[in-house]
């Protein structure tokens, strides 16, 4: 999409801002449900960040399966499994969160490095050069449309068979005996 | 705006490491794999955006993760409500079903 830069810019740092105090609210809440509604936060922002890169089918297929489904379905299984452990269970900081944490922030420096030092424009020159020869004028989800149907039709056909699968194992494993 | 985005993919893939590692919870260690896909998903998007305008595979990709992870957000509740329904309690270090 193209917006003007300084609102572009904001509605980055916007949506970013509320990604990273999302994602510090789903690991760091102490109630689960509180957790949950962080977690369908994240979820709106990482759909609103697809439209700025021109992927709108994503952005509504990430917006109706993760916020509509997913989340809905595991702010369910909070409230269903609402045992009374939670209020008593205070944040216990043991060693091992200490060692995780220390882990985790190395390897969060380490990427980060790691994505200063590639030079990702010269990436794009190379490949790009191709690609402006064959320019056609079907959009996106008419694209998206003709891949899946063409060259990815056995891997989409295949995700049909392990969602029925997955249906019926998850009606059979939750169900009363 | 790409450094931006693959800064952000890589806080939550780590904070989603950090959380499913940490989690006492089973429906928390299910939230942060969610978390830990959606970088993944990130990643896919933006690549597939400047690199691949116009075959747009990248798109193709995220959405069979979506897919895959709709699948797993389907299993793992039903695993967690059969674990609370034998064991009344769905802490993860009490989930010893497996160890008699």
């Amino acid at each position: 999409m193209d917006l003007p830069g300084p609102i572009h810019d904001v509605l980055l740092v916007f949506l970013g801002s509320g990604l990273i105090l999302g994602g510090l609210g789903v690991v760091l809440l102490t109630n689960p449900i509180y957790s949950a509604f962080s977690l369908g936060l994240v979820l709106v922002c990482i759909s609103l960040f697809y439209i700025p890169s021109n992927s709108y089918f994503v952005a509504a297929a990430q917006l109706l399966i993760y916020v509509g489904a997913v989340n809905v379905l595991i702010i369910f299984a909070v409230m269903f499994m609402n045992g009374s452990d939670y209020s008593n269970d205070f944040y216990l900081w043991t060693v091992g969160d200490g060692v995780t944490s220390l882990v985790c922030t190395s390897i969060l420096f380490s990427l980060i490095t790691t994505i200063l030092d590639t030079s990702w424009y010269g990436i794009i020159w190379n490949t790009g050069s191709n690609q402006i020869v064959e320019q056609d004028l079907t959009s996106n989800v008419q694209q998206i449309g003709i891949h899946l149907s063409t060259d990815f039709y056995l891997p989409f056909e295949l995700v049909s068979i392990i969602l029925l699968v997955a249906l019926i194992g998850a009606i059979t494993m939750a169900r009363q005996y | 705006m790409l450094e931006y985005v693959l800064f952000l993919s890589a806080y939550l893939f780590s904070i989603g490491i950090y959380g499913l590692i940490t989690s006492r919870n089973m429906v928390r260690a299910l939230m942060c794999l969610e978390l830990i896909l959606n970088a993944v998903n990130i990643n896919l998007v933006t690549f597939s955006d400047l690199f691949d305008s116009r075959q747009l595979k990248g798109d193709i990709f995220s959405i069979f993760v979506i897919a895959i992870a709709a699948a797993e957000a389907a299993i793992g509740p039903a695993i967690v409500s059969s674990i609370y329904r034998n064991r009344k309690s769905i802490r993860i270090n009490q989930s010893n079903l497996l160890n008699k």
